[in-house]
C-alpha cells in the first residue's frame, strides 16, 4: 500500500514522448481483429484495379470483379465482431473505415465519373442554377425543392471544382460524415463507445439502399441525423434549450427546402417522441409541420401532378417502382436484399422485447427504427417509399442491434454464429448495392455524348432514347428543350407500350414507328446505346436480342439516317420529318 | 497609425488559449478568402473554399453552443456549414441575387465577426498594456 501510494505521489512525471510512444505501441499491437482489417484492405487493394473493367454479368461486381473484393468486404464483417469480442475500439473504427472503403469509395475509384444515370438530372439543375443564377421553376419539381442544387453551384462557383467532380466524390465523403456523425448519435443516445462504433458500422455497411449519391434525400438524411442528435441532447437535458432549438429549426428549414420527404418523417419522429414525453417543447413539430406544410402549399404548382397521398393502401405503398420481372441475377439479388431487409427489422424487433424485457431503454431508438413506417400510410413516393423506410429505419435498427451484438461477441458459444451472420450479412448488403452494377454503370462517353446532341441541335428537336437507360438531362441546356416540350425525350418503348418486345415483327416496328410519327415535322434523333441493352435486360424491360432487332430493322429503313456512331452509343435521324 | 488587420489580429486569435471553434473559424475564414480571388487554379482555392465552407459557418455557430459538448459537437459543425450554404444559396436563387463570391464574403465576415464577438463577450481580449497580446482572461 506504502508503495503504491509512493508510486502515485512521488514518482517522477512520465517523460514527455513516453505516453505518446506506449499509445502508438499499443495502437500496433497485433490482435486478431487488426491482422484480419490489415489482410482486408490489401484484398481490396488488390482486387481495386480490376473492378473499373469487371465483365458485364447479371450477378453484378461481386460476382465478375476480383474474388478478393468479396473476401475484403467478409472480412470487415468479421473483424467488426473480432473487435467488439476484444473492446478493441481502434479495431472497430478500422472496420467501418474498411466499410467505407469497400461499399462507397471503390465506387468512386472504379468509374470516371457519377455512377447513376439519374444523378445527371439533378447536374442540369445545378448547371442551370450555376448558369442562369435562378431556378426554372415553370419546368420541373427539383428547381421548387432546389437547397442542395443552389448550394453545389454556389460551391462550384467559389470553389473553381465542376459539380460533376463534386458529384463523383460525394459518395465516399457523404458517408464518412454519415459515420462520424451517427457515432456521435449514438454516443449522445447513452451508447457507451464500442457499442456506438457498431452501431455506426451497422448504418454504414448494411445501407445496400445506395442512396448515399449525389442526391437530395442523402443531404437531408444527413441534417436529418445532425437533427436526431440533437433530440438526442434535448432528451438527456430534459427539454431542448433555445439554442438547440434554433440549431434544430435551422437544420430543418435547410432540409425543408432540401427534399420532399424528409421532413414529414423528422416532424413524425418530433411527434412520436413529444407524445412518449421525451421531447420538450412540445410544440417544436406543430413548429416544424407549420414550416413544412407552408413550404409545400408555396411550392404546389409542382406537387400537386404527384398527389399529397398517393392511397392509404400500405401494400400498395411499400411495392418498389420495378414492377417487371428481370433476369435471374437481379430475381437473387432482389431476394437476398429481401430477406436482409426483413431479417433486419425482424433482428431489430427482438432486441427491441429483449431490452423491454430487461428493462433497459428501448421506447425511443424503437421509435426511431420504426417511424418511418408511417410514410407507408400516406405516399408510395413513386415506389421508392420502401426504400426510404428502409434508409430511415436504420439507424434506429442499428441502435437497438448493437448492445446485442456487443454482448454475443464476448460469449464463446455466440461468437462463431456472430461472426457468420456479421459476414453474410456484410456481403449481401454488398450484393444489394453492387448486384445491378452492369446495369447501373453509366460510361463517361454517353453523358457527353447527351451534352452535345442538347449543345448541337437547336429547340424544337426531340432527342429521344428508345428505351432507358440514358443521361437525357444532364445539362442546363434541357430546360429549353423541356420549356418548349417536356415530353422532349419521353423514352419510346413507354410511348409505344412495346415493354417487353423482341422488336423481331414488322407489328412491333409499325407501333414504334408510330409512336416517332407522333413527333410530326419536328426534327427527332434517336439513340441506342448498349448500357440500354445490358440494362433493359437486366430489369426484365426489353429482352437482349430486342436492342439489336431495333437497330436492324433501323438500319434497313430509309427513314433513318446515321447522325453520330460511335462503338456503343448509335444515334440516328429521322428524315420524314424534314 | 495600425492598420485595421492589426487592430482585428486580437479580437481573432489562433491557438493559446483561443476557443478551438474559434481558431477553427478563423483559419477556415482566412483560407476561405482565397476563394474570392477567380483567378486562382481551382486546385488552390478549391480545397481552401471547401475548407470554410464545410467548417467555417458551422464553428462561428458552434462557438455560441457550450451546452452541446463531445463528438456531437464537433460533428455538427459540417452539418451546420452545410445547412447554412444551402440557406444562403437557396435565397439567393430565390431573390435573385445570385453572386456567390459577394456572398461568400459577407459569410466570412459574419463568422469573423461571430467570433470577435465571442471573445469580447466572454473577456478574450487583448489586454491594453500588453504588446503580445496576452488576453485578460489569462492575466487575470
Amino acid at each position: 500500500m506504502t508503495i503504491a501510494l509512493r508510486d502515485r505521489t512521488t514518482s517522477p512525471p512520465a517523460r514527455p514522448g513516453r505516453e505518446g510512444r506506449t499509445a502508438l505501441r499499443s495502437a500496433l499491437r497485433p490482435t486478431p481483429a487488426r491482422i484480419v482489417l490489415v489482410a482486408a484492405a490489401i484484398c481490396w487493394l488488390i482486387s481495386l484495379p480490376s473492378l473499373g473493367r469487371a465483365p458485364i454479368s447479371q450477378y453484378g461486381l461481386l460476382a465478375a470483379g476480383s474474388p478478393l473484393f468479396a473476401v475484403s468486404i467478409a472480412l470487415s464483417g468479421l473483424g467488426l465482431v473480432l473487435a467488439a469480442r476484444a473492446s478493441d475500439l481502434l479495431a472497430g473504427w478500422a472496420a467501418v473505415a474498411m466499410s467505407i472503403a469497400t461499399m462507397r469509395l471503390t465506387i468512386t475509384l472504379a468509374t470516371a465519373n457519377p455512377f447513376y444515370s439519374w444523378t445527371y438530372k439533378h447536374l442540369a439543375v445545378a448547371d442551370y442554377i450555376r448558369e442562369t443564377g435562378s431556378a426554372a421553376r415553370d419546368v420541373d419539381i427539383y428547381h421548387h425543392w432546389n437547397g442542395l442544387f443552389a448550394a453545389t453551384a454556389w460551391l462550384s462557383d467559389i470553389t473553381g471544382i465542376s459539380a460533376i467532380t463534386m458529384a463523383h466524390w460525394f459518395t465516399p465523403v457523404i458517408y464518412t460524415l454519415i459515420a462520424l456523425l451517427f457515432y456521435a448519435v449514438a454516443r449522445i443516445w447513452q451508447c457507451p463507445p464500442m457499442i456506438a462504433v457498431i452501431a455506426t458500422f451497422i448504418v454504414q455497411s448494411l445501407d445496400w439502399v445506395g442512396q448515399g449519391y449525389y442526391s437530395p434525400q442523402c443531404v437531408a438524411y444527413v441534417l436529418a441525423l445532425g437533427i436526431i442528435g440533437l433530440f438526442g441532447w434535448a432528451l438527456r437535458t430534459g427539454r431542448a434549450s433555445r439554442p438547440v432549438l434554433a440549431l434544430i429549426l435551422t437544420a430543418f428549414v435547410a432540409i425543408t427546402v432540401t427534399h420532399q420527404l424528409t421532413p414529414y418523417w423528422v416532424i413524425l419522429l418530433a411527434f412520436l417522441l413529444t407524445i412518449t414525453g421525451r421531447l420538450r417543447p412540445r410544440w417544436l413539430f406543430f413548429v416544424m409541420g407549420v414550416m413544412a406544410v407552408a413550404f409545400l402549399a408555396y411550392n404546389w404548382s409542382s406537387a400537386a401532378k404527384f398527389g399529397l397521398l398517393s392511397s392509404g393502401d400500405v401494400v400498395s405503398n411499400a411495392q418498389t417502382n420495378i414492377p417487371l420481372v428481370g433476369v435471374r441475377g437481379q430475381q437473387v439479388t432482389s431476394q437476398i436484399v429481401r430477406i436482409l431487409s426483413g431479417g433486419i427489422w425482424a433482428t431489430a424487433l427482438l432486441c427491441a422485447i429483449w431490452s423491454a424485457v430487461r428493462k433497459r431503454p428501448f421506447l425511443v431508438p424503437s421509435i426511431l427504427a420504426f417511424s418511418s413506417f408511417g410514410i407507408l400510410f400516406g405516399q408510395s413516393y413513386g415506389g421508392e417509399a420502401i426504400f426510404r423506410v428502409f434508409l430511415f429505419s436504420l439507424p434506429g435498427c442499428a441502435l437497438l442491434i448493437a448492445p446485442v451484438i456487443e454482448r454475443l461477441a464476448k460469449f464463446r458459444l455466440t461468437v462463431l454464429p456472430l461472426i457468420a451472420v456479421a459476414m453474410a450479412a456484410a456481403v449481401a448488403s454488398a450484393q444489394g448495392l453492387y448486384g445491378a452494377w452492369s446495369a447501373y454503370n453509366m460510361p463517361e462517353e454517353e453523358n457527353r455524348i447527351s451534352a452535345q446532341l442538347m449543345e448541337d441541335n437547336p429547340v424544337p428537336t426531340y432527342i429521344t432514347a428508345v428505351a432507358p437507360v440514358w443521361p437525357e438531362r444532364n445539362s442546363a441546356r434541357y430546360v429549353d428543350f423541356a420549356r418548349w416540350d417536356p415530353g422532349f425525350d419521353a423514352t419510346l418503348v413507354y410511348v409505344a407500350k412495346l415493354v417487353g418486345s423482341h422488336f423481331n415483327t414488322d407489328v412491333d416496328y409499325a407501333r414504334f414507328m408510330d409512336a416517332v410519327a407522333l413527333h410530326g415535322a419536328t426534327p427527332t434523333l434517336l439513340v441506342v446505346t448498349q448500357q440500354m441493352r445490358v440494362y433493359d435486360w437486366y430489369f426484365g424491360i426489353l429482352p437482349y436480342d430486342a436492342i439489336p432487332n431495333l437497330e436492324a430493322r433501323i438500319n434497313k429503313d430509309g427513314r433513318w439516317k446515321p447522325y453520330l456512331l460511335t462503338p456503343n452509343v448509335h444515334v440516328y435521324e429521322y428524315l420524314e420529318a424534314r | 497609425m495600425r492598420s485595421p488587420m492589426s487592430v482585428l489580429t486580437p479580437y481573432l486569435r489562433v491557438g493559446g488559449n483561443a476557443h478551438p471553434m474559434a481558431s477553427l473559424a478563423v483559419v477556415s475564414s482566412v483560407l476561405g478568402t482565397l476563394g474570392l480571388i477567380t483567378p486562382l487554379p481551382s486546385l488552390v482555392r478549391g480545397p481552401a473554399a471547401l475548407l470554410y465552407a464545410f467548417a467555417g459557418p458551422g464553428a462561428a455557430i458552434m462557438l455560441w453552443m457550450p451546452e452541446v459538448s463531445g463528438a456531437l459537437r464537433r460533428t455538427l459543425v459540417p452539418v451546420l456549414s452545410m445547412a447554412a450554404m444551402i440557406i444562403v444559396s437557396y435565397l439567393a436563387v430565390l431573390q435573385g441575387l445570385w453572386h456567390p463570391q459577394w456572398q461568400l464574403a459577407l459569410m466570412i465576415v459574419a463568422t469573423l465577426a461571430s467570433v470577435a464577438v465571442f471573445n469580447v463577450r466572454n473577456g478574450r481580449l487583448p489586454h491594453p498594456d500588453r504588446a503580445d497580446g496576452r488576453t485578460e482572461e489569462v492575466l487575470r
